[in-house]
């Protein structure tokens, strides 16, 4: 394949790719720190779903939808998503994302790209010391925005069903959180009921990018459904540049800086002052890909409202941040501050050693390693160790994979 | 090719397109009206410019947008254009969509040429203006350096490699409305090349057309006798569009919405007392809403006129001034309701025919000539005669 550069004379011609070979300092790093020891999980890596759609269409119920999403994806080559800008490979620098069709595996074939995608996500959890990941789709995160509700409750029933029997069934290492069509409640808690059980299901997951209020009325037999099966919800936060705010934004490094944590604020903000935590104290919730360090602005701007207007909040028991403090979050993008105190005032508010969850987000451009944690200065052993897979394992109920002959476990490091 | 259908019994293979005989009806219609004996001008015509990105991108000033745009559109997944979701080709049912790429065309024109010159031959149209098709989604670009850098290159590319290919073909400069400066570079830079008979600004857009920043360009126009058109189209990722759920609603309304704001603007701001020499067209909306909001800014204005100081007539008045394309031609049971219609508008001066092939929802010229309530002269003028006029055709 050629990668353009600034001029033909710089274009890079690149024959073949491999993802152990690009995560061979990866591997490196997890052999000096010694990640044989311990148990590591990956709460949000992502495969690319669009490649699969001739697999994942045919397991969609809805006559028409199936129908228009086969001819469309056959004829005009388009999946049936809302379209994001796509300027996540910077111009073709982080290659993984255009030469990732070149690699090979074994499994290979047509039909086969749920076998071949499971033998691709085992070679980088392998590299890096990951032993259990939490998968997700990539064009899907941007599916809470399709106009057509109908197409949202169809296509993402038929990728879950996809994903379970394809994938999730058939490799142990592999977990995900089900994505719920969350702009139709009923359907969204429907989808609770026919999956929960399922293998290797162990959540469920609100794309936070979408205009819905998590208060409504609507969505309490969902989370009651959750609590009651003691499936942790999971917001996963994406980027949105067609909104009137992200519009005055001029590069996708600031739409990427900002809308990530604006919608899990947001979300999160509703979440709190509408007392859900009181009214589902068992439901265990999770907040994906949006950094840390909105979590100190956050804690101190709600907890400052509350106090001058507890009136609005009638619900709550004590202050917005210990709610704060008792939710889980993912580490990824891990804020790399020129001021480490911040940061270390972050895993504090939030109560970092018992609730942060590793994240990689591979294979997106900004990914985590294991080192981002395991690095920190500030950090202990004993909480290096929660927050790289502890905490998770704990939250999902994770045992180790593997033992040898003395009942000893191995893990993947 | 295979196109899938509800069942497989029912799905076929096509692995050729030809634009004649897709037209062979339209070609028998224009025997039989004989078209040959008038001038039919088409005033919107599509060429996929996009297939031509790679022509085009080198004619992109920055270095850092050249590549950029070689680099997103690599894999043909031209990313630089934001998308929104359509169905265009009515899930397969409109073959020419999947088909484009493998239709066969002389080497020795641009293929963009040659193919509207196949499509124009069928219909029995004489001239027509190209205007592009992906590049129309770029007003929706958050970038705006990006629409600024492509539309210029677009510009520069239709003026040197397309526009001189053919002396039947004319076509329009790009006007990113974000950027005044840009705007007037291209208008001063390409105003004045054969064959570049106005501008065209993408109404799907969010763009105040009367910011004082746009008038230099606007005057530029008027001294050179372009025309400003403005091209409207679906945007499903408007928040009030995203409330509509099937493809045909946005279709239904986005256009004439997108043009109803900008044409509401342009008045209320006393646009035509400013620039009394600029033809201004609006395209792509169908007639019916040109009525209801004549009548509604009517009434406005004579309830409250202080709030558009600068007109000297009612709203309606200007907009019988100016020209509007036929096309998608609303089709109501009652044709005495379309007579109105085209009473309203001066349709006999005022309006003129465009065929939008070969989008989804082309208009042939029968669309006009078949309107019993018109005189032969009206349709004369309207399938070609007022555009001769506008384009200062021979």
């Amino acid at each position: 394949m050629r990668l353009p550069s600034s001029s033909e004379i710089h274009d890079l011609s690149v024959a073949e790719f491999d993802t152990t070979t690009l995560l061979a300092h990866a591997s490196a790093q997890a052999r000096r720190r010694n990640y044989s020891d311990f148990m590591i999980v990956d709460i949000d890596s992502h495969h690319y779903e669009s490649d699969h759609v001739r697999e994942i269409y045919p397991y969609i119920d809805d006559p028409v939808v199936r129908q228009t999403a086969q001819s469309f994806a056959q004829t005009m080559g388009l999946p049936m998503f809302p379209q994001r800008g796509n300027e996540q490979d910077m111009a073709g620098r982080i290659t993984r994302s255009p030469l990732r069709r070149m690699e090979k595996s074994p499994v290979q074939a047509p039909g086969q790209g749920a076998a071949h995608d499971t033998t691709l996500a085992l070679r980088w959890m392998d590299a890096m010391g990951v032993d259990y990941t939490c998968l997700f789709p990539t064009p899907m995160l941007s599916f809470g925005l399709h106009p057509q509700v109908r197409v949202e409750v169809a296509l993402s029933k038929a990728y879950n069903r996809w994903l379970c029997e394809r994938i999730l069934a058939r490799q142990p290492r592999i977990k995900s959180m089900l994505y719920l069509p969350f702009n139709d409640p009923e359907e969204a808690y429907r989808t609770v009921e026919e999956f929960s059980e399922k293998p290797g299901v162990i959540g469920f997951l609100v794309t936070s990018v979408r205009f819905a209020a998590v208060y409504d009325d609507r969505y309490m037999k969902v989370y009651r459904a959750l609590e009651e099966r003691g499936k942790p919800l999971a917001f996963h936060s994406a980027y949105n540049w067609y909104t009137r705010d992200m519009e005055q934004l001029n590069r996708f490094i600031s739409v990427h800086a900002l809308s990530f944590p604006f919608y899990n604020m947001l979300h999160l903000t509703n979440w709190i002052i509408n007392g859900m935590p009181e009214r589902f104290p068992k439901l265990k919730t999770l907040w994906i890909e949006a950094g840390l360090a909105w979590l100190a602005f956050l804690t101190q701007r709600l907890d400052n409202e509350y106090m001058m207007r507890p009136s609005e909040a009638p619900l709550l028991k004590k202050l917005p941040s210990e709610y704060i403090s008792e939710q889980y979050y993912s580490t990824q993008p891990l804020e790399l501050v020129r001021n480490s105190k911040l940061m270390e005032a972050t895993f504090e508010a939030i109560s970092a050693e018992t609730q942060l969850c590793f994240a990689t987000d591979y294979p997106h451009w900004d990914f985590d390693l294991p080192n981002t944690i395991y690095d920190l200065p500030f950090l202990n052993e004993q909480a290096k160790r929660n927050i790289l897979g502890g905490n998770a394992a704990r939250l999902f109920g994770l045992q180790p994979w593997k033992w040898d002959e003395k009942g000893k476990p191995i893990y993947a490091g | 090719m295979e196109f899938p259908s509800s069942d497989r019994l029912h799905s076929f293979f096509a692995d050729q397109h030809d634009t004649s005989k897709v037209l062979a009806h339209a070609s028998l219609q224009a025997r039989q009206r004989n078209y040959a004996d008038m001038t039919v001008v088409d005033v919107d015509n599509h060429h996929d410019e996009a297939a031509a990105y790679r022509e085009i991108i080198p004619f992109m000033e920055s270095p850092v947008g050249r590549q950029m745009a070689r680099s997103l559109s690599n894999e043909g997944r031209r990313a630089m254009v934001p998308r929104t979701i359509s169905y265009e080709d009515g899930a397969g049912r409109m073959q020419r969509f999947a088909l484009a790429a493998t239709e066969k065309v002389p080497e020795n024109l641009p293929r963009g040429v040659a193919l509207a010159r196949r499509a124009m031959d069928a219909m029995g149209v004489k001239y027509a203006c190209l205007l592009p098709t992906t590049t129309l989604r770029l007003g929706m670009q958050p970038k705006r350096e990006f629409e600024s850098g492509l539309s210029l290159a677009y510009n520069r590319w239709l003026a040197e490699s397309v526009l001189p290919s053919d002396s039947r073909i004319r076509g329009m400069l790009y006007l990113p409305l974000y950027d005044a400066d840009a705007c007037l570079k291209s208008v001063t830079e390409l105003g004045d090349r054969p064959g570049v008979v106005g501008c065209v600004v993408t109404s799907a857009r969010y763009t105040t057309i009367h910011s004082e920043e746009f008038l230099k360009t606007f005057a530029a126009m008027e001294e050179r006798g372009l025309i400003l058109a403005f091209h409207s189209g679906a945007n499903w990722t408007d928040r009030t569009m995203g409330l509509l759920n099937t493809y045909s609603s946005v279709r239904a309304l986005s256009a004439p919405y997108f043009n109803s704001i900008h044409m509401t603007n342009w008045l209320m701001n006393g646009m035509p007392e400013r620039f009394p020499k600029l033809n201004t067209l609006w395209m792509e909306s169908g007639v019916g809403w040109i009525p209801s909001l004549m009548m509604r800014l009517d009434n406005e204005y004579l309830t409250r006129n202080f709030d558009a100081p600068l007109l000297k007539l009612k709203p309606s008045e200007y907009m019988q001034r100016m020209y509007f394309c036929s096309q998608p031609l609303d089709r109501p049971d009652d044709l005495g309701l379309l007579e109105a219609i085209f009473r309203a508008i001066r349709a006999e001066t005022q309006l003129v025919w465009g065929s939008n092939y070969p989008n989804a929802d082309f208009d042939l010229p029968s669309t006009i000539f078949d309107l019993p309530f018109l005189s032969a002269t009206a349709k004369l003028n309207i399938l070609g005669g007022t555009a001769a006029k506008l384009f200062r055709l021979n």
